[in-house]
Formats: structure tokens, sequence, C-alpha cells
């Protein structure tokens, strides 16, 4: 068995995440997850569609009165999309490695472990990402069926979605590295996003008047608030009950706050992942 | 091809893994790393191979620090420790693309080697998902892969863990093909495997390097290393 030709080099830092990210990406299409919820963002999508067209058009229009109303609600839908993409390709992303026996092999490989997890990063972001496209494609088909057109700010809201999905995930894979099972990391991902920061939020702004600057599904909301055509950024609503107002606050974010709250949790739960990947020890 | 531990120590919370071990080797044979369950052998491997950081001492191999050129380190080193899964959606054949690529090797290279090894280790077709595999089988995947970028040094701990006794033997073929021109560092519990592959071992318990002397020497001194074994570690 004498040697062969073969001699191991170095690769760069890119090549490493070229290659995490491409495997990455094939797992990640070829997950039942993934299929399960391509399908189902579709079937909602089209329901969606198909009610309203049940409707009729002239229904639509009077309820909206234009493309960006419509969009607007239309769109209020994707930030839970979002919260669910997220957590199913980001909840996982760093405790899968530690519960199986998967990091004895991936982690022997001569890769930084920041390169693995920034493949897996934009792998999770592109899978997502493609699901999201289908409820985006559907709500372009709606704009064009029901008003004739498609307003421009609806390639601003892409954008926008692109930024919420890296928000999110990085603040999933960021609670993925605090797991060392991935069935506790995602549900604990899923009940955060999706029950705990939604209640917090309500209950900042409606009942203390506070401005949850801090949350990043507040921030998100900026994917359907740029098609407002009349757009509130802070509202009361004062209730009168017996003996005393009662008063709740609303309040909607400006589209460059809400980028910033987005690239906060892009920037600070990424960089802590990173942090918390290279810092685990495979003990189990 | 060297490997060079100093007074390596390795604490858990509740108990001391590794007890200030030292040892250096250099050139090629193959290192037999003996002792029972639960007397560190797993933890030194995992520290060879950065998966864990010791908490005291320093491990260099080819003159790298492990815990500082952790790269430089696994570029030339094939490590087998536990029982490794890859990614249960990889086919075997990405699999073990993939560790080439992370080692710089050419397409044709890769495809080579997973040819060369793929035949001698009789791996099942290369185009099933690992997540089907046995746990034999997924040994003898992660085996290929530790094996394409021909390493000098290989790390193997408890390697035929989940192999049936025919793979046994055909490991254990390899291995003293593999010898002549690496440095190969292996691990066991079983007596009989160490003693037909080895030129030296290890004796560790507890955490402690007991003592470290060729198979020569210690079947000169204790007649076999049963009794070897027997007289270092105890029952």
């Amino acid at each position: 068995m004498a040697y062969s030709n073969v001699h191991p080099k170095e690769i760069s830092r890119m090549s490493e995440i070229a290659i995490s990210f491409k495997y990455q990406l094939k797992s990640y299409l070829r997950t039942k997850r993934f299929i399960a919820l391509a399908i189902l963002v579709a079937l909602i999508s089209i329901a969606v569609f198909a009610v309203e067209a049940h409707a009729g058009v002239n229904v639509i229009n009077a309820e909206y009165s234009n493309a960006s109303n419509y969009l607007y609600s239309f769109m209020q839908n994707i930030t839970f999309v979002v919260v669910i993409l997220a957590a199913f390709f980001g909840g996982n992303a760093i405790s899968t490695d530690f519960a199986s026996n998967y990091s004895y092999y991936i982690l022997v490989q001569p890769a930084r472990r920041s390169s693995l997890l920034i493949g897996r990063y934009i792998a999770a972001l592109l899978a997502s990402f493609s699901i999201i496209l289908i409820y985006y494609l559907f709500a372009a088909i709606a704009s064009f069926y029901f008003f004739g057109t498609l307003p421009l700010v609806f390639a601003s809201s892409i954008g926008l979605v692109a930024l919420f999905v890296l928000s999110i995930l990085s603040f999933a894979f960021f609670l993925s590295s605090l797991f060392n099972n991935p069935q506790t990391s995602t549900v604990a991902v899923v009940i955060l996003l999706i029950v705990a920061l939604p209640i917090a939020s309500s209950v900042l702004q409606g009942f203390l008047s506070v401005q949850p600057w801090f949350l990043v599904n507040y921030g998100g909301q900026v994917v359907y608030t740029i098609f407002s055509t009349h757009f509130v950024h802070f509202s009361q609503v004062v209730i009168p009950t017996k003996g005393a107002k009662f008063t709740i606050t609303q309040y909607e974010p400006y589209t460059l706050e809400g980028i910033e709250i987005m690239l906060g949790y892009i920037i600070i739960f990424f960089l802590a992942s990173i942090f918390m990947y290279n810092y685990k020890e495979v003990k189990n | 091809m060297e490997i060079k531990v100093n007074n390596l120590t390795k604490r858990y919370p509740s108990k001391l893994a590794l007890d200030n071990i030292s040892f250096y080797h250099k050139g090629k044979g193959v290192i037999g790393y003996l002792g029972p369950n639960g007397a560190g052998k797993t933890t030194t491997f995992k520290i060879l191979a950065g998966l864990l950081k010791p908490t005291s001492g320093s491990v260099f191999i080819d003159g790298f620090d492990v815990t500082k050129n952790l790269k430089k380190v696994l570029l030339n080193v094939g490590a087998v420790i536990e029982s490794p899964e890859p990614d249960k959606f990889q086919t075997i054949k990405e699999a073990l693309t993939m560790s080439g690529e992370f080692r710089g090797l050419s397409k044709e290279d890769i495809n080579h080697q997973i040819d060369k090894y793929g035949k001698l280790l009789e791996l099942p077709p290369l185009n099933l998902r690992t997540g089907r595999l046995s746990k034999g089988q997924r040994q003898r995947v992660s085996l290929v892969a530790a094996l394409i970028p021909e390493p000098s040094i290989l790390l193997l701990d408890e390697p035929t863990s989940g192999l049936d006794p025919a793979e046994r033997i055909k490991f254990k073929k390899l291995i003293l093909s593999l010898k002549k021109d690496r440095l190969i560092l292996i691990s066991s519990h079983v007596i009989q495997e160490i003693k037909e592959v080895c030129d030296e071992i290890i004796f560790i318990n507890n955490g402690k390097l007991l003592k470290e002397d060729s198979v020569k020497n210690l079947q000169k001194k204790y007649k076999d290393l049963e009794r070897a074994y027997l007289k270092i570690v105890g029952d």
C-alpha cells in the first residue's frame, strides 16, 4: 500500500464554505420537511387565492381599493411562514452535530467550524427562501389578477423578507447551539418565535405602550408594512370600560428601523452562533 | 510522522478523564492504546483530533499544535473516532467526495481513491444514502473517508466496533498493509486485535498512562500480552 500521487493541500475559506454549502443544501432539499413545507405553502397560497378569486374581482377591488392595500393584507401571513421555515431549517443546525455521531465525521475534516456553519447558514437561507418565493409568486399572480398591476415595492419586500429570513435563522442557529438535542432545540425555537415573541410584542405594545424595537418579529413587519399606503408608526385606541378608559397602543416599524433590527439580529446572533459552535466540545 | 503529547490533562466536572499523560512517537508503525472501558482512550483521541480541548498540557502532531493549528493537523490525519455517522441524506459517494474536497484533492484523485479503498473495504453501492447503512457499513465508509487523502497519521479509536468477524480480518490486513508507511495510533480493549497489528503498546487506566513498551519487550517480560495487561492494568 504505497503512497499514491494524492497530496492533500489546504483550501481557502471560501472553498470550505462552498463545500459545506453545496452538501448541506443537497441534504436540505432531500428532507421530507422541505418537500412537506413547500407543498404546504403552495397549498395555503392556492387556497387563499382560490377563495378570493371565488369572491370575485369586484369584491376584492372594493375591499382593498388598490394592489398595495391588497398585498399589505396578503403578506401578513409571510412572517409566520418565515418563522416556521427558519425553525425547521435552523432549529437544529448546530445541535444535530452534537446529538448524533455526525460530529465524528464532519468535525475531523480539515475545515474551520465557522466555515461549516456559514455554509449551512447560506444553505438554510436558500432552502427557506425558495419556499417563500412560492408564496411571493402567488401574491404576484393575485395582484395581477385582481388589480392588473404589481407595485414596485414588491421587489423591496422580497429583499426585506430575505433579511428577515437571515435574522430569524441567526436567532434559530444561536438557540440550537444552546441545546444538545435537535428535537428540543427545534421545539424551543418554534415556541419562542411563534408563541413567546408575538405575545411579548403584543403585551409590550398593547398594554405597556413600549415600542418593541428589540424584537425581531416586530422588525420583520416591514416585509408587509412597506405596502402600506397610509402608514402610521404609532396609534392608540381608547376603549371605554366601566369607570376607566382602556388604551391599546400599536406600533408599526419604519422600514429603516425594521432593517436595523434585522441586521442587529443577523450580526449579533450569527456571531454568537459561531462562537458557540467553535467553543462546543464533543463530549458524548 | 510525529505525535507528541505533553502532560495532557482533561478534567470533566465530575471526573478526571486524563491525568498528566505524556508520550512521543516518531516514524511509521502501529501504536496500540490499550485500556478498559472508561480508561481515557477516547478522550485522548478526541483531544488529538480537536474534538475536545485539553484542560492543560499540549498535543503536537507533525509539529503543529492541535489547539492552535487544527486545520493543518487534520489535513494530514485520518481519524475514525467512536462510530462516525456521515450525513444521513448524503450518498456514500457524496460523503466520501466531500472528505476529499475538504483536502483539496482533484475529482480524479478522489474517484481513484474511492475506487481503491472502496473495493478494499467492500463498500456497498456508492449511490446508497448513508442513513440506510448498518453500523459496520458506516464504519467502513468512515475508514475510507479517513484513507482517501493518504494521511501519514491515522487515529483509529476502536475502529473494529460494529464490524463482523470477516470484516475484522479484512481490517487487520488493511492495517498491516498501511503501517508500512504510516504512523497509526489505534485503541482497543480487545488484546488479540492489538497484539496482531501493533509494534508498541501504551497501557492506560483511570486516565493515567501506566506503561509504554514494544510488543516484543512486553512478550519477553510477561510471556504474553494478556498477562502483561492483567499485571499492568489489573483485573
